[in-house]
């Protein structure tokens, strides 16, 4: 079936080994996704240990596409494959594990009988006649609460009301990610449902994972639609209102783009945009960037399957593209990466502050 | 405005001066017919002229070409007209009526001798359009190349209107214009001509429209070398990531650096070298077909460093070596001799160490299956060739066809090669697609055997 479905892709392969040099993964592992490739021209990957473990490394962060001269996206490869190792009952445990947390906890994250908003401070306050939805995702509501708070701060200073759904459903992301196609369509069916009945015109998400989805992988993977709203990441959504912005304390950053904004959704521009529109604010740039950046390590669902993997990748960062730069902050405008940079600059003692994108904004006056 | 009807039914355009325009034009004129040869910058000569060797005889390339470019300036059949533009065509095969436009020198032709004292006296030196990356530098008034067919100079436009006044340009911000002015007290670059008896710059010379017939056209509008976007294998960013075109330039005798290769940070002879081939080819850039040349561009750029020291390492990064042509494989296999190391695998980073400048290219060890890394001196990227920026335009203007990479089309390649869509009009050289010299030669020779004997209205 996935070699039907991807033969020409298959096979115009040159195997010249730039998808593996480029790869994020390779750098922490013995994944070659080369090799990957290899494997489904010669036919052999139907193997269940080859389907158990090297279909799951890929951070999906189609930097090797960027590069490949065939134009191939291989990652589209590693996604049939994870379908295929499903399909097989080859898949690691915690695929099935996270499936089991979505859909008991509505979220990928056990949160123990506590709410899931219940560490946003202060809580949020719902304005029912807005025409705006604030989305916040689970990571950031659950995670990175401050970047959800930061966000709501801005919008609110700014003049702005929005709404929140009452028990906000997971976006199903992390399922597209980890090829369970079916059980993310009954997931997506729900959340659209629900923001239909938010009756909004504007759907604002702080992760870029949810707006990736909401904005692509809908339509394009599950085949379903979330028409009728126009769905913003906030990052777009500052950039298109707030201006004369200023910082209190002059601060130099970096920006680090992240894959599932840029590469996927093509958003390189407007975090930027918002980063510059900041008097005070410096922004200087990684060697590798937009196109051409590294991923943080924290995407494809390699979390829920590697703690260690995607720490030592964004280790890797760290150390070899921002700590050179001198920069104050480290910006993104992902919850995953914000994390993955965090918990992997705490863990090797690296003094830099990570700051999400709304977070700079908050810091800053009108 | 001028009317040519001197030749009328048995004159043929040639468009754009590169060998392969240069060689129709001299076929042609030797079948006895006339010929305009039109060129929009202002030197024949082409691409051509710029390179150092040619592959696979390592011959010297402009000692090849000028000759011929002399020949055409000088055969009795052939017009030249150097900065010159195709604007306008109507008619048909056996009786066209070409618009041409010459562009203004600021230089009067006739009266230049080519002395250079202009350009001694210029005040401004600005960085020159094919050389800059590697420190080559101009004057407002210069010749493109010291071999430049005519040898005549020109002024930079953007210093009469005063736009290079703050760079220390002498003329500029005067109340009335050059051209009702009609003379200059202030230009240095007049009055050394003048003292030099020859009073050849005229900074008030305007654009000459002038009308021709002709019974059929070559096209012959050649290739570009495509330029990396910045930030691709740190090309932009790091100052020891050239083009395989600059590097040419670097081995250039007449080139910026007289023929030294040196690195462009500190200009020192790099020790290792490493070349990227198939570059424009990524998804990001897109460029789809294969430029077909670059291969052997590298082999010869290796064979040609190793003959100047022959204690350089050299690299070549390459997934499907091309040795297409006569006398190729034998010509990689003396790079191979050499010690001329070919790695099989496209790099996908390029990192700069910040202190030597030097460059740690990041790619694949296709037998380890392994990650591996080379630091090297200086990198050359083997870029695409890409179709000429005129042939937009230039369909337009002839109504032919392009292709879906902007080469022109030829609707019967196997049958009818170098003919177009429109009966009377014919194509060489670059024009077609990536092509090498020696091809371009042939094509060019056929080309204007077709344009000679075809172009006539009363059928084949």
């Amino acid at each position: 079936m996935i070699y039907k479905q991807y033969k020409e892709l298959i096979r115009r392969c040159e195997q010249c080994g730039t998808c593996t040099a480029s790869c994020p993964t390779k750098e922490v592992s013995d994944f070659n996704i080369r090799k990957l490739v290899r494997h489904l021209q010669l036919e052999i990957h139907d193997d269940p240990e080859f389907l158990g473990k090297y279909p799951w490394l890929c951070t999906l962060c189609f930097r090797c596409k960027e590069l490949c001269t065939e134009g191939l996206e291989i990652p589209r490869l590693v996604w049939a494959l994870r379908e295929l190792a499903l399909e097989k009952g080859a898949s690691p445990k915690e695929v099935s594990e996270l499936l089991e947390t979505v859909r008991s906890e509505n979220s990928p994250y056990i949160l123990k009988g506590r709410e899931k908003t219940s560490r946003i401070k202060p809580p949020l306050s719902s304005s029912d006649d807005s025409k705006m939805l604030l989305f916040m995702g689970c990571t950031p509501s659950i995670k990175a609460p401050n970047i959800v708070s930061a966000t709501a701060d801005v919008l609110t200073r700014h003049g702005y009301s929005f709404k929140v759904l009452n028990e906000e459903p997971c976006c199903g992301e992390p399922l597209i990610c980890l090829g369970l196609k079916e059980e993310a369509k009954d997931i997506a069916k729900n959340v659209v449902e629900a923001i239909k009945s938010a009756q909004v015109e504007q759907v604002i998400a702080p992760c870029s994972g949810c707006y990736n989805a909401f904005t692509r992988l809908y339509p394009e993977v599950l085949g379903v639609e979330l028409s009728g709203v126009e769905v913003l990441h906030s990052s777009q959504f500052l950039e298109k209102n707030l201006e004369g912005l200023k910082l209190e304390v002059p601060m130099k950053v970096t920006y680090h783009d992240p894959c599932t904004l840029g590469r996927h959704a093509g958003v390189y521009d407007e975090p930027r945009k918002v980063l510059e529109s900041n008097e005070g604010l410096t922004l200087v740039e990684m060697d590798r960037n937009r196109e051409f950046s590294g991923c943080c390590g924290g995407g494809g669902g390699l979390p829920s399957l590697n703690q260690n993997m995607p720490l030592e990748i964004a280790r890797n960062k760290l150390i070899k593209e921002v700590i050179p730069l001198e920069v104050d902050a480290l910006v993104t405008s992902c919850p995953m990466c914000y994390l993955n940079f965090k918990y992997a600059s705490k863990k090797n003692k690296i003094p830099l502050t990570i700051y999400d994108l709304s977070e700079v904004v908050a810091l800053s006056s009108i | 405005m001028e009317n040519q009807n001197s030749a009328t039914s048995d004159a043929v355009l040639v468009v754009g001066g590169g060998i392969a325009g240069i060689e129709a034009a001299l076929n042609l004129a030797d079948y006895g017919l006339h010929v305009y040869l039109v060129e929009d910058t202002p030197s024949i000569g082409g691409l051509m002229a710029r390179l150092d060797k040619t592959f696979p005889t390592n011959d010297c390339s402009i000692c090849i070409e000028a000759p011929k470019m002399y020949e055409a300036q000088k055969h009795p059949n052939i017009e030249l007209l150097t900065n010159c533009e195709v604007r306008r065509v109507k008619g048909k095969v056996g009786d066209f009526t070409v618009r041409l436009q010459k562009k203004p020198r600021f230089v009067d032709e006739e009266k230049c001798k080519g002395c250079g004292k202009c350009s001694e006296v210029c005040p401004v030196t600005i960085s020159d359009e094919l050389d800059g990356k590697i420190s080559g530098q101009r004057k407002l008034i210069y010749i493109p190349f010291p071999q430049a067919v005519p040898n005549v100079y020109l002024v930079d436009n953007s210093c009469r209107y005063g736009k290079l006044r703050e760079d220390g340009a002498c003329i500029g911000g005067c109340i009335i214009d050059c051209i009702q002015c009609r003379e200059c007290p202030i230009a240095k670059c007049v009055k050394a001509c003048k003292d030099e008896g020859a009073d050849a710059v005229l900074l008030w010379q305007q654009a000459k429209p002038m009308d021709v017939n002709v019974k059929s056209i070559v096209v012959a509008s050649g290739v570009e070398a495509f330029e990396p976007p910045i930030g691709l294998y740190g090309y932009g960013k790091y100052e020891n990531v050239i083009t395989n075109l600059q590097f040419e330039r670097l081995m250039n005798a007449g080139g910026p650096t007289d023929g030294e290769i040196i690195r462009p940070s500190d200009k020192k002879h790099p020790k290792t070298i490493a070349w990227i081939q198939c570059v424009g080819r990524e998804a990001r850039v897109g460029i789809p077909y294969c430029s077909k040349v670059c291969c052997m561009i590298a082999t010869k750029q290796t064979i040609i460093t190793k003959e100047h020291d022959e204690d350089v390492k050299t690299f070549i990064f390459n997934n499907n070596l091309k040795t297409y042509g006569k006398g190729f494989h034998e010509f990689y296999t003396k790079a191979k001799g050499l010690g001329v190391k070919y790695i099989i695998g496209k790099p996908s980073d390029v990192f700069e160490d910040p202190e030597t400048k030097s460059l740690i290219i990041r790619y694949e060890d296709l037998e380890k299956g392994d990650v591996a890394e080379l630091q090297v001196d200086l990198l050359v990227l083997s870029t695409a060739l890409i179709p000429s920026g005129r042939n937009n335009k230039l369909a337009k203007t002839l109504k032919i066809e392009l292709d879906e990479n902007g080469f022109f089309q030829e609707p019967d390649p196997v049958n009818a090669p170098l003919e177009t869509n429109v009966k009377g009009i014919y194509l060489c050289g670059g024009a077609t697609g990536p092509i090498d010299i020696s091809e371009s030669v042939a094509q060019a020779t056929a080309a204007s055997i077709k344009a000679a004997s075809k172009g006539v209205s009363n059928g084949d």
